[in-house]
């Protein structure tokens, strides 16, 4: 796997090995698509508290778009002020810690290194019914990619954004 | 100032990598409200598709277009014309524009609308007088 910086102001993506894009370009390639959003739906449609699913699609291609304007907003106005732990619960940690960006059912995993500093690990749509990522074996993949990338920067004794760029430049 | 050269050093790096996505982000971000139609519009026929068991090549047949072009529609990023609009409603028998009567609709084929006399007594007895029975038909 390797990271690849998605924009100067300190995002940067997992690229994994066998993908030929970076996660952030991949999920924002997949939202985009409603051959991927209308089979989503057609699988996971009784998660869903409603059977509208002319309006939940509809949500769901708004929200995708809504979620790249959010990102762009971010990288100029600073990724903390959009990012949130991964566990609602939670406060921040001081250095590497995981976090998620949502917009109603759709979600970007990353782990903060440091002040606006984040790598994206995954993404997901968590449906309104499904309350703890382990319920679903795709959003257990995406905790495991969290915990992979958290482990992987731990053991690279990534604390902070020097470090993190230090270990970059290897 | 080591930190700051380092910083420099990676972004010089980095920089050339995935601008491509932040400028495509910014491109769709632009044009949100069409690309939202398009999708919409692309869910739709995707939900008809499924509900009539048609293929992706079955529609394209019908709307006497290739089916790469179905494809692109499909896609949702589309700036669609009216013509193809139009070609999508025959095709499917799917109202997108509000003027869409379905097929039901069109002529030869009339709702009717009957009223009857309806009566309740004291006793709360219901009954209905048929040679009261009247039809019109919806214009």
């Amino acid at each position: 796997m390797k990271i690849v910086c998605i924009f100067a102001s300190g995002l940067f993506a997992m690229q994994y090995k066998g993908s030929s894009l970076n996660e952030l370009a991949r999920l924002i390639a997949l939202w985009n698509d409603p051959k991927y959003i209308e089979q989503w739906l057609w699988v996971n449609q009784n998660d869903f508290a409603s059977s509208d699913l002319d309006e939940i699609a509809s949500r769901l291609i708004e929200d995708a778009l809504t979620m790249e304007e959010m990102v762009l907003e971010a990288l100029d106005i600073g990724l903390d002020t959009v990012f949130r732990p991964l566990h609602n619960l939670k406060s921040a940690q001081l250095f590497i810690s995981k976090e998620k960006l949502r917009r109603n059912y759709f979600r970007l995993y990353a782990i903060r290194i440091d002040e606006n500093c984040y790598v994206i690990t995954g993404g997901a749509i968590k449906a309104p019914m499904v309350l703890k990522m382990q319920e679903r074996d795709f959003l257990q993949h995406e905790l495991d990619k969290l915990d992979k990338v958290h482990d992987f920067l731990k053991n690279h004794q990534i604390i902070d954004k020097e470090s993190f760029y230090e270990m970059l430049e290897e | 100032m080591e930190r700051k050269k380092k910083q420099e050093k990676l972004m010089e790096l980095v920089s050339k990598t995935d601008t491509q996505l932040v400028k495509a982000m910014r491109e769709r971000v632009r044009n949100k409200a069409m690309l939202k139609e398009s999708k919409k519009i692309a869910m739709q026929i995707l939900f008809k598709l499924r509900a009539n068991k048609m293929t992706q090549t079955e529609l394209a047949e019908k709307m006497k277009v290739s089916p790469q072009f179905v494809s692109k529609l499909l896609a949702g990023t589309e700036n669609l014309t009216l013509e193809t609009i139009v070609k999508i409603q025959q095709a499917l028998d799917m109202p997108i524009l509000v003027s869409y009567k379905s097929k039901n609709e069109h002529e030869g084929f009339s709702p009717v609308l009957y009223s009857v006399k309806i009566t309740v007594s004291e006793n709360a007895q219901i009954s209905i007088d048929p040679s009261m029975m009247h039809e019109s038909y919806l214009a």
